[in-house]
């Protein structure tokens, strides 16, 4: 049975009246609800996920694709594409469309960090089932891998060169001369990243992995870089290795983590080599409940991964713990962010109901009551106006928004100035009082680290300052047409308060864990969908200024060795170069930043046109219907009026089923 | 007189007059101390990060399992393990009590019982043992740094002095443990070093690669990567300022190495019996390898053999016995201590160590004065200048300490030396005899050695005479042309 059937617009509900369909149940039980791997369809562990892909053990019954309250907020969606395309909305049905799209395929930035030598590539290469990135007993990864999806494979290197950020293409087997201390030490080579693109499945459910270089120590400048990145990410796997318990830095790192990332997730790797793995994994669990760390922890071998992939043996992929993993990755990551795709998309078809039902109630109360027309109509006229001028460059949101963001930015650059300024100040004065070259490391260290910081928070600034800007622009408009509703067109009652508010889907729904980070940047908001296309690129603005400078610092290092004796000349050279790095990083950072706002700016602005359109729209069509319908003899009045009742019942039963579908997840 | 007398004495004079200064403080007990210390065996400490296989070193150097080792963090308190005539365990209370404490041998493990002290109590274990490798040098078991228990990390904080630079380290001379390179492992090394030489010293600190066997997944060739690993660390300008070496080691093959039982190798032997194919399968991970129906083998004695081999070294043995390489214990012990790099570890542990041992000793002895020194100042204003003076005026009379600094300079590549020229002052200030340092046979005639000498000055002198050098290399060279005199002296009185 369905609601509604594109073909025939006013189609009667089967038997006359609204039906409640039998909801599908949810199993809570998480084990049955778990991916049956089928090493055969390798890399595919993912399409086993698919609902539509045929069972792979026939011991096994396949499991559903997702929740059942996932697939019945889907539904409930696709019942809002299917209405506002009945009912001939096709600006609403595309927003509504957009949100199911990101449904079906959320972004999710999965980004693996840890100490040196864990083993985080080969963890990247066995979820991949293939060797990408480059593993190697000594050299360890140097600059960031990114890996997503792509149907024409293809890899590139996004690195800086003489000023010039460069993109080119690279062989396969070229990845180690970019990527590795091997070819890349301490990336000298000002490697921003390494973009793969590949045919995979688990990245084809719109996963993107980032396997980043191992930190010395996790406290150090890179580890705070990778902490600043680890906003805009949905999910950190976190890796260490089963031959010893996590040491303090490890259990810092992970609890500055948590407080910027949702989902984090402990992989211990390498349990194939320690016969003590197990009590290991438990010593473990206890420190990260000591520390209030909240984060699952699943123990996997890389090794076996690899022998199980190449001898097609099922066993032993199972040893290998990937399939749990890979299990986890599925309920701790995808679902969540199929659950904030979901919010999203519900909230869309929510708002778009909402405006329908308005427009056909305005009509319908219109056409009860034809003597007042002429003056309803009028009324919804203005009304229609007063929003159309709302659109304009010249209306006061748009001119309150652009004075925002000019001060925005201005007050963002000028703070991070004056602390890249201090910090600064301080370096040097560290320099006057030392031997620059046999304490190098440590003064870098701490530069990358508090460089590092100054840029999160610029970036953190960014967002609580889009955050406000957008809450104020949302109460200003919601002023603006609740007067245009209650003065002009007082019958229409369309839910413009809904529409405006950003309900905070952590403060309600689902708890506090959904959104951590970056709130504004990532679009947490119901009903703002805000720079979705930023995503991606937001944690990689706050973590290249500092990568790409490093090579100035590294650089240093040798040059200060050569030199041994003048300290007075050694102190000169080391400020030169923390000068260099300082001026590279703000130069970097400062076009980052530049760039993060004025796309901030383009799609609020884009966001509010286009919502206050579709009012717009509403009003429009509801003027010319009733118009219409006041032309049409009676009998035609008559069957106008209830094809508006049955069309506000549905609408009604729809928006009721969002509601539901909202309480599910 | 040798050079080592020589240092022995020199302290021993400033010993005497640092009693006469103190006498009848609280100090006196110090100062008798100190001079005890001169007479025992060079402390050498095993330092390291947390689960860096201190403890397993510990009992492959001693050849003995007397430090508890565990998958999980173990050593809790700083372990003093050295030569006694009896068997004796000790702990010293935080209230500076002294208790004997009750043990067993588990199996060649050694078991304490703590009684009814709680390990927070205690300040640290001593472990009296007779065995002839503490003869020359006691070792020290401490905490894993960067430990999440409590306390841990503190005490080998406390105990080699990290944040105190006016106390002394309780250890002459430390090895120092790494798994990978972590700048941490750095700073670490860094901080141990006192000021009274020079900021940082290779001279008495060896760094060990250490848990080598689980380099690159335990493959085959994990040993020849932990070789390149550790080599390429050695050329490393910072590493080489603060250790004379890196050396791979893989401590739980020598330790098993030095005590494996008959037993053990044949159940190993036991093992090889399985077929090829299976064999294989079950080599490839732990838990395969304990599965019970993998083997007729009782699963705990599988277990056993596990934590005494690790996979890489159960692999190792395997494939050993099967090539026909080893037969017995005996042959397999060989084959384990040989792949694990304790010789050479051995080795270098002599020839840097306990061949230097007085004036490493003598060194350490001249910080702790200089703090009695300072406590003296308090009481005595006047005594206790008079004698830091001493002080100063024995460390730079004594040419044993001159010929550290020599040593220190050129490893930390102060001074620019030809590889010859390297090896020829290693040989110099080593604490071998005359012959050896002369680098002349060791039946040359006393002629012959005087020969040796006289070139030795001419040669250095002529270097140091160089208008190029700056001040410190000139100082440095000077050093090697007076050790040479003092050879040519010795044979001469």
């Amino acid at each position: 049975m369905c609601l509604w059937q594109r073909q025939k617009p006013s189609l009667y509900i089967e038997g006359g009246q609204v039906r409640e369909p039998a909801y599908p149940t949810y199993n809570m039980d998480r084990n049955n609800d778990s991916i049956v791997v089928d090493v055969r369809t390798f890399p595919g562990d993912w399409s086993a996920m698919s609902t539509t892909s045929q069972p792979a053990a026939p011991s096994q019954p396949r499991p559903p694709a997702s929740p059942a309250p996932l697939k019945f907020a889907r539904d409930v969606i696709k019942l809002g594409v299917d209405a506002t395309t009945a009912y001939e909305r096709p600006d609403l049905q595309e927003r509504i469309q957009l949100a199911l799209n990101r449904l079906d395929r959320p972004d999710t930035i999965v980004c693996v960090t840890g100490e040196f030598k864990k083993g985080k590539s080969a963890l990247v290469n066995g979820l991949l089932g293939d060797d990408y990135c480059p593993v190697h007993d000594d050299l360890a990864t140097s600059a960031i891998t990114i890996l997503r999806h792509g149907d024409e494979p293809s890899i590139s290197v996004r690195r800086h060169e003489a000023g010039e950020t460069v993109v080119e293409p690279i062989e396969r087997d070229q990845i180690r001369d970019f990527a590795t201390e091997e070819g890349n030490p301490e990336n000298a080579r000002n490697v921003e990243f390494v973009e793969l693109q590949v045919r995979n499945g688990l990245l084809a459910r719109g996963v993107t992995l980032v396997d980043t270089p191992g930190s010395g120590t996790l406290a150090s400048g890179y580890g705070a870089a990778t902490l600043a990145f680890l906003q805009s990410a949905d999910a950190l796997i976190f890796v260490t290795d089963c031959s010893q318990e996590l040491i303090e830095p490890e259990v810092e790192y992970l609890q500055e983590a948590v407080k910027r990332c949702a989902t984090v997730m402990v992989v211990m790797t390498k349990i194939d080599l320690y016969p003590e793995w197990r009590r290991i994994v438990e010593i473990n669990r206890e420190h990260l409940e000591r520390a209030g760390i909240e984060a699952p922890i699943v123990p996997v071998s890389s090794t076996l991964r690899n022998v199980a992939l190449q001898e097609r043996d099922r066993d032993l992929n199972n040893e290998s713990g990937f399939p749990e993993l890979l299990d986890a990755l599925r309920t701790e990551i995808l679902d969540q962010a199929g659950k904030r795709a979901a919010f999203e998309a519900l909230m869309a078809t929510r708002t778009a109901a909402d405006q329908m039902i308005g427009a056909y109630q305005s009509e319908l109360d219109i056409l009860a009551d034809p003597e007042r027309a002429t003056e309803e109509i009028e009324r919804l006229e203005d009304a229609k106006e007063r929003l159309n001028a709302l659109r304009g460059a010249g209306s006061r949101w748009a001119t309150v928004m652009n004075d925002g963001f000019s001060v925005l930015t201005s007050n963002v650059d000028y703070q991070f100035r004056s602390t890249m300024r201090g910090i600064l100040r301080s370096t040097e004065e560290r320099i006057e009082d030392t031997d620059p070259s046999s304490e190098w490391d440590e003064i870098t260290e701490r530069l990358q680290s508090d460089v590092a910081k100054a840029v999160e928070e610029a970036f953190n600034r960014i967002d609580d300052d889009v955050g406000q800007l957008r809450d104020t622009i949302s109460a200003m408009l919601r002023d603006e047409t609740t007067a245009i509703w209650q003065t002009s067109a007082g019958s229409i009652s369309i839910g413009v308060e809904d529409m405006w508010s950003e309900r905070e889907i952590e403060d309600e729904n689902i708890g506090q864990k959904i959104f951590k980070g970056l709130n504004a940047m990532r679009g947490s908001y119901m009903g703002l969908l805000m720079v979705g296309m930023l995503g991606n690129f937001v944690g990689l603005a706050m973590i290249t200024p500092v990568l790409i400078g490093a090579g100035v610092l590294f650089g240093g290092r040798q040059f200060l060795e050569e030199r041994k004796r003048d300290v007075t000349r050694k102190r000169q050279q080391a400020r030169t170069f923390v000068r260099q790095f300082v001026d590279d990083v703000q130069f970097e950072a400062g076009t980052r930043i530049r760039e993060t706002t004025r796309d901030f700016q383009r799609e609020m602005r884009d966001y509010y046109t286009d919502r206050i359109g579709e009012l717009a729209q509403t009003y429009t069509e509801a003027v010319q219907n009733t118009q219409n319908s006041l032309k049409q003899d009676e009998s035609s009045r008559e069957s106008r009026k209830r094809d508006l009742t049955t069309r506000i019942e549905k609408l009604t039963e729809l928006r009721r089923r969002v509601e539901i579908a909202e309480e599910r997840l | 007189m040798s050079a080592a007398a020589h240092v022995g004495e020199r302290v021993n004079y400033l010993c005497d007059q640092a009693m006469l200064a103190v006498h009848g403080t609280p100090l006196a007990a110090e100062i008798t101390s100190i001079r005890q210390r001169m007479s025992e065996p060079l402390r050498v400490a095993i330092a390291g990060r947390v689960k860096a296989g201190k403890s397993t070193l510990l009992n492959a150097l001693v050849g003995e399992r007397l430090a508890p080792t565990d998958a999980g963090e173990c050593t809790r308190v700083v372990s003093w393990y050295r030569q006694g005539f009896g068997y004796e365990v000790r702990a010293t209370l935080r209230s500076g009590e002294s208790r004997e404490l009750r043990f067993r041998r588990d199996d060649g493990r050694l078991e304490i019982n703590l009684g009814r002290y709680d390990i927070e109590e205690i300040d640290r274990i001593d472990v009296n043992w007779p065995s002839s490798n503490l003869s020359r040098m006691t070792l020290i078991d401490t905490p894993g740094l960067a430990s999440l228990t409590a306390g841990a990390s503190v005490r080998t904080h406390d105990f080699l002095a990290l944040h105190d630079e006016d106390r002394q380290s309780d250890a002459d001379a430390v090895l120092y443990l790494m798994r990978h390179m972590h700048s941490r492992d750095a700073e670490f090394l860094e901080a141990f070093f006192d000021d009274s030489l020079a900021n940082t010293s290779p001279v008495n600190a060896i760094a060990v690669l250490s848990r080598a066997d689980e380099i690159g997944a335990g493959r085959p060739d994990a040993l020849e990567s932990a070789a390149r690993i550790a080599e390429r660390y050695g050329r490393d300008e910072r590493i080489r300022a603060l250790s004379v070496s890196v050396l791979p080691v893989a401590g739980l093959l020598a330790e098993t190495g030095t005590t494996l039982q008959e037993h053990e190798a044949s159940s190993i032997r036991a093992l090889t019996r399985i077929e090829e194919d299976e064999l294989r399968r079950m080599l490839l991970s732990v838990d395969r390898f304990l599965a019970p129906e993998a083997s007729d083998l009782l699963v705990e004695t599988r277990r056993e053999l596990l934590d005494r081999l690790g996979l890489f070294g159960v692999r190792l043995a395997i494939q050993k016995v099967r090539s026909g390489e080893a037969l017995s214990a005996v042959d397999l012990s060989q084959i384990l201590i040989d792949a694990s790099g304790l010789e050479t570890l051995r080795s270098l542990l002599e020839q840097h160590f306990s061949a230097r041992a007085m004036a490493l000793k003598g060194r350490s002895a001249l910080v702790s004065l200089r703090n009695c020194a300072r406590d003296l100042m308090e009481i005595d204003r006047n005594a206790g200048r008079r004698l830091f003076a001493e002080i100063e005026q024995v460390e730079i009379s004594t040419h044993a300490f001159a010929e550290l600094r020599l040593l220190h300079m050129m490893l930390t590549g102060q001074i620019k030396l030809t590889e010859d020229e390297q090896a020829e002052v290693n040989r110099l200030t080593s604490g071998g005899g005359l012959e050896q340092r002369a680098g002349v046979d060791q039946d040359a005639t006393d002629e012959q050695i005087q020969q040796a000498a006289l070139a030795g000055i001419a040669r250095w002198r002529q270097r140091a005479a160089s208008p190029l050098l700056d001040r410190a290399a000139a100082d440095a060279f000077e050093i090697a042309a007076r050790s040479y005199e003092g050879i040519y002296a010795q044979v001469a009185g």
